[in-house]
């Protein structure tokens, strides 16, 4: 009773210590792993899963990571599964209580691997990455189980041989990992007869499980490259270049491998020896949970980001975003959009940096390919941001995000027929269906007509009919679309007049200014909008023009006492920027124009 | 009697009772609601061959709580299927259809509202004389811009709904970075039999894939003297040689047109022949101010059909010359008449001045007696597939007479990629009627008198498997066998070296310009 006390609060101890550090770190990871990952109640989505072996973890984890919509819905299904797993390696293993703690090293292996995660978050191909090592696992451990119950070795090996054929099209290297734990060690080390005999029908027995594995892979899944044969089923994030994602996947499968010998081994020290050195083991696994996890601040603020704009929490974006002290291009692009949805664009837009940070990731990763679609959403460019979804999705995987994003934009664009393609799929979601009827009112021309949406469109993204741009960076895409002044809108002469300030771009910045300044001339033109006035006259070298600009911004006001304050540092500047003056300008102007305009618009990554 | 025995009797009379009690009837007392049934796909009054597979459908009505379809002929004969989704019989279905040859088949759909059963207003099936091709292939793709993942090249039996891959780049790509992006395209068949077809593979492991004799082997086409590798190909029906275009092709993006996002362009484009038994390619067009796409062969091989349009190019940075002039970009139908024996091709003959109506077309394909032209014809470029706009236009050859198949094509839906059965009577095309942007393939009935009737959806076992699937079917080719050597074959021949095409110098450069 006491045996069974001391398993049951350890199990409650691991799943409240676990969810704990999940809940602390891992919301925003749990949140972005479902909005990338895809269950839809229809065939065409499971022939899409079902195409390669070892679908089965797939389906499931992605049936279950859907509820990580709620994030700590799905940490607590996570945790309770991760326990379940606990129980179930205890169990396959026949581990006495005194072993308990190696029971807990596959679970805390998958809290690994999922804290592993980098920005592949955004580019895998497979669904159900966050719950399928963990639905595969519980898989494999009752069929050791199940396994372990048959004492005569040789029937032991037949019934993993046919349960092996049976299950691996559905479980992938699962069933073959069952498979081979289950019969080998007892095979090899309890059987009877010689070692080397032994040896050699294990020799066999593995070679019939990889035929069944080759033979099955070519009947039942003839577009398979058998080149993943013996990987099928793993979650597979980025394959390329980032293989150490996987280590506590092979990890797990090693020690699964080895835990009868480990077992045996340690069942010859003594039970309190024994305890210590599992324990030990355990603890290694879990103090290098953290030091495996991808630690990386734009990457967490960017996850932090994408929840808060999925869950439609937009207000909370700009503080996020403001965090960064070197922010990745996507949380620069991401702050203008919400400083100008505030009014503040003209106003706050140089207060932070604008130097930027590089994507830490092993494969390419483009700003645009992760960020793209929704940017151009925001300024409202339907075109562009259904492009870049598709982009996404295509390389990819359909995902709940890019089906939002594409219904959306179709919505606006006025498409009914391509909108329901994809509000008909969100709509048989669980967690996206009262999102997708909302949308789908909006296919009512009246109603979309008075929406604030379609009328921004018609502010924002005016442009001849066949305008055309091959442009694939949507940073520079957009700075090129405002600085062109074809048409003008009252919120487009924000945009052109920041993008203009951004390019550096003079000769549209004084028409855009001179234009604000006549039409609000009882306000004060935006601070921004005055630095760049006082800078550009006075680089002109026209002493009028810049008596004129001084009187237009305010001679007495702090913006124009400031400039004149440090005059000659501009000066110098303009004429022979060199580093100290550089720094000192840092110094005495953070947050203005002159500094990104002296200062950093040099390095601004434009082209991603 | 033993007490076994009594169970296992009551078990099947009660599974005969459920089995009864599902199996659908025609309801009785049902009054006729005066209305039009909407179902999907549109098979509404369409012609349709006597050995299709089943035309299921949907049921677009949200009001109903159950729905019967009943199928009648004018001999009594009944075919019923249940629910919003109509699923008929195979076999049921097919001998309606054999027993209905040159006849037509009444469906009427009834929905029950509460208690009460309604009628709609019934639809017909006409059933053409003539069977179709028992298969044919096509390709999914993602409907998208620049990115494709996975991209299979499929065929499909018409009479049922079987469908296997011929090749998929799953199955060699995706192993490493250089292996992630790999292209399978433009499969075309000899004469409609698939002893002979070719095939491309793109970037990883590229080259042609050619089968002679039901024996794939894999070429390189690109010389030093071409500008690449073949594009868009046609077999000739008779010879071992096949015509390609070359290309260049190049996407440019519109910033605010809902119906038209993206414009492919060619900035260099030719046209070559490659002779299979000699592995020789010979130019056929390569002029630089001139682009020629779209080979297709007449039937009796003496004729080599394409799309040409001469563009004054200044040379300095062709995409953005073509990019900002995509709208002037217009294509005739040109042909040259070629004489296998010597290898030469006469002068070129423009057979539709596309240009001259304001208009541009493509996608030449002569029909199997050699009377009509059938075409693409857009508003301008030549990727019909993002033109809307695009419709299928056909042409007598004898009468010179020129006509929009307007019932079979629906209006501005990017009507294009078409081909004839070989037969002459049924037309596949693709179409993005369905939805603006995800291409599907349509079969149209196009009678012995020369007119042409209303299409009908590529036939499904689920009804809305068009409107799940995030795919798009392309380049739909007819078949009278299913393709026969295996994908692990082909994929043997793709892991090969490719056979290095040789340059055929014999060739008196020609020009219509």
């Amino acid at each position: 009773m006491k045996k069974i006390q001391t398993t049951f609060i350890s199990l409650v101890a691991f799943a409240i210590i676990t969810f704990a550090y999940l809940a602390v770190t891992a919301q925003d990871l749990f949140y972005v792993a479902q909005a990338q990952d895809l269950f839809v109640y229809d065939h065409t989505h499971f022939d899409l899963i079902s195409e390669q072996p070892g679908w089965l973890a797939a389906y499931v984890g992605s049936f279950l990571t859907q509820f990580a919509y709620y994030p700590l819905l799905g940490i607590t299904l996570f945790v309770a599964l991760l326990t379940l797993l606990v129980g179930l390696v205890s169990w396959a293993f026949r581990l006495p209580s005194h072993l308990s703690p190696l029971a807990l090293v596959p679970s805390v292996l998958v809290v690994m691997f999922v804290m592993g995660w980098d920005y592949g978050i955004f580019s895998s191909r497979h669904y159900g990455n966050l719950f399928s090592p963990i639905v595969g696992l519980m898989c494999s451990m009752l069929l050791i189980g199940l396994l372990n119950l048959l004492k005569k070795i040789w029937l032991r090996c037949g019934c993993a041989l046919i349960a092996f054929a049976l299950l691996y099209p559905v479980l992938g290297v699962y069933a073959f990992l069952a498979a081979v734990i289950g019969p080998a060690y007892p095979m090899l080390m309890e059987g009877e007869g010689e070692f080397m005999l032994r040896r050699l029908y294990a020799g066999i027995m593995l070679f019939l499980f990889v035929m069944v594995m080759v033979i099955e892979v070519r009947r039942l899944f003839p577009s398979f490259n058998d080149h993943f044969t013996v990987m099928a089923g793993l979650p597979y994030m980025d394959y390329f270049r980032t293989r150490g994602t996987w280590m506590p996947i092979y990890i797990i499968g090693a020690f699964l491998f080895f835990l009868p010998v480990i077992k045996d081994l340690l069942n010859k020290l003594s039970p309190r020896v024994a305890t210590i050195i599992s324990g030990i083991v355990a603890l290694a696994a879990v103090i290098i949970v953290p030091i495996h996890r991808f630690n990386d601040s734009n990457f967490s603020t960017l996850l932090a980001v994408e929840h808060a704009y999925g869950v439609g929490e937009d207000e909370k974006v700009l503080e996020l975003c403001v965090q960064q002290e070197k922010p990745i291009r996507s949380l620069i692009l991401y702050r203008n959009i919400e400083l100008w949805k505030r009014g503040q664009l003209l106003d706050k837009m140089f207060q932070y940096t604008w130097l930027s940070d590089t994507i830490h990731s092993q494969n390419e990763r483009m700003n645009t390919h992760i960020v793209g679609a929704r940017v151009y959403q925001q300024y409202t460019f339907w075109n562009f941001s259904y492009r870049w979804a598709v982009e996404r999705m295509v390389k990819n995987k359909p995902s709940y995000t890019d089906l939002q994003i594409m219904a959306h934009d179709v919505v606006y664009n006025h498409e009914p027929e391509l909108a329901d393609k994809y509000l008909s799929k969100l709509e048989s979601t669980l967690f996206y269906k009262d999102w997708a009827n909302q949308t789908r009112r909006l296919l009512d021309v009246s109603v979309l007509h008075k929406d604030s949406v379609w009328l921004l469109h018609n502010q924002i993204c005016v442009v001849p009919q066949g305008a055309i741009d091959n442009t694939e960076f949507c940073e520079y895409m957009l700075m090129k679309h405002f600085t062109n002044l074809y048409v003008n809108t009252e919120k487009r002469a924000e945009q052109s007049l920041a993008a203009a300030m951004v390019m550096g771009n003079e000769d549209v910045f004084w028409q855009l200014c001179l234009a604000t300044y006549r039409a609000h001339s009882d306000h004060a033109l935006p601070r921004h909008v005055q630095e760049a006035a006082l800078l550009f006259a006075y680089k002109r070298q026209n002493q009028n023009l810049f008596q004129q600009i001084q009187l237009m911004v305010g001679k007495d006001g702090s913006v124009c006492q400031q400039f004149l304050r440090n005059q000659d540092l501009f000066a110098r500047l303009l004429s022979q920027p060199n580093q100290a003056d550089m720094t000192t300008l840092a110094t005495l102007c953070p947050g203005t124009y002159w500094n990104y305009y002296l200062n950093e618009s040099h390095s601004m990554i434009v082209y991603d | 009697m033993d007490i076994k025995n009594i169970i296992l009797s009551t078990l099947c009379v009660m599974l005969s009772l459920v089995v009864a009690s599902c199996t659908p009837s025609v309801p009785e007392n049902a009054v006729d609601n005066g209305k039009d049934v909407t179902v999907f796909p549109d098979y509404t009054d369409v012609f349709i061959p006597y050995n299709i597979a089943p035309l299921n459908y949907h049921i677009c009505d949200s009001l109903g709580t159950d729905f019967v379809s009943v199928v009648e002929d004018k001999n009594g004969g009944q075919l019923i299927a249940g629910g919003v989704d109509a699923q008929f019989d195979e076999d049921d279905w097919h001998a309606m259809l054999e027993a209905n040859k040159g006849g037509e088949l009444t469906v009427t759909v009834y929905a029950r509202m509460k208690d009460q059963w309604l009628r709609f207003k019934p639809f017909k099936l006409h059933v053409a004389e003539e069977p179709i091709d028992e298969y044919i292939s096509y390709r999914y793709i993602e409907a998208s811009y620049k990115n494709y993942n996975e991209l299979s090249i499929c065929q499909r039996n018409l009479t049922n709904f079987d469908e296997s891959v011929i090749i998929s780049n799953k199955y060699l790509g995706g192993i490493d970075p250089s292996s992630e992006y790999q292209c399978v395209n433009c499969h075309n068949y000899q004469n409609y039999h698939t002893d002979n077809f070719q095939f491309h593979v793109r970037y990883y492991l590229g080259g042609t894939i050619i089968v002679r004799d039901g024996k794939a082997e894999k070429y390189s086409l690109k010389t030093d003297s071409t500008i690449g590798a073949g594009v868009y190909t046609s077999f000739h029906p008779t010879e071992p040689i096949i015509a390609y275009s070359l290309s260049h092709t190049v996407q440019t993006f519109l910033i605010n047109e809902a119906n038209h996002k993206i414009e492919v362009l060619d900035t260099l484009s030719d046209l070559v022949i490659y002779h299979i038994d000699t592995n020789e390619i010979q130019i056929v067009q390569n002029s630089f101010n001139s682009f020629e796409t779209y080979p297709s062969w007449s039937p009796d091989g003496k004729y080599l059909y394409y799309s040409s349009c001469y563009f004054e190019l200044e040379g300095k940075d062709t995409h953005y010359e073509l990019a900002n002039h995509y709208d002037n970009i217009r294509y005739d139908i040109i042909r040259q008449a070629y004489d296998a024996k010597t290898r030469q091709f006469g002068e070129p003959d423009t057979v539709f001045k596309a240009k001259e109506l304001g208009k541009s077309a493509t996608h030449a394909r002569v029909s199997p007696d050699g009377r009509y032209l059938l075409v693409s014809v857009g508003d301008f470029g030549n990727f019909q597939l993002h033109h809307l706009e695009s419709d299928l236009y056909v042409k007598d050859l004898q009468t010179d007479s020129l006509r929009p198949l307007s019932k079979m094509s629906a209006m501005n839906r990017a009507e294009s990629y078409h081909v004839w059965s070989s037969n002459g009577r049924w037309i596949l095309f693709s179409t993005r009627r369905e939805d603006g942007t995800y291409t599907r393939l349509y079969i149209g009935y196009f009678d012995k008198d020369g007119q042409d009737h209303k299409a009908f959806a590529l036939p499904q076992y689920d009804p809305l498997y068009n409107k799940k699937l995030l795919k798009a079917f392309n380049l739909g080719e007819f078949m009278v066998e299913p393709v026969k050597i295996s994908q692990q074959e082909l994929a043997d021949v793709i892991r090969k070296e490719a056979v290095p095409a040789k340059f055929y110098s014999n060739y008196e450069k020609r020009t219509n310009k």
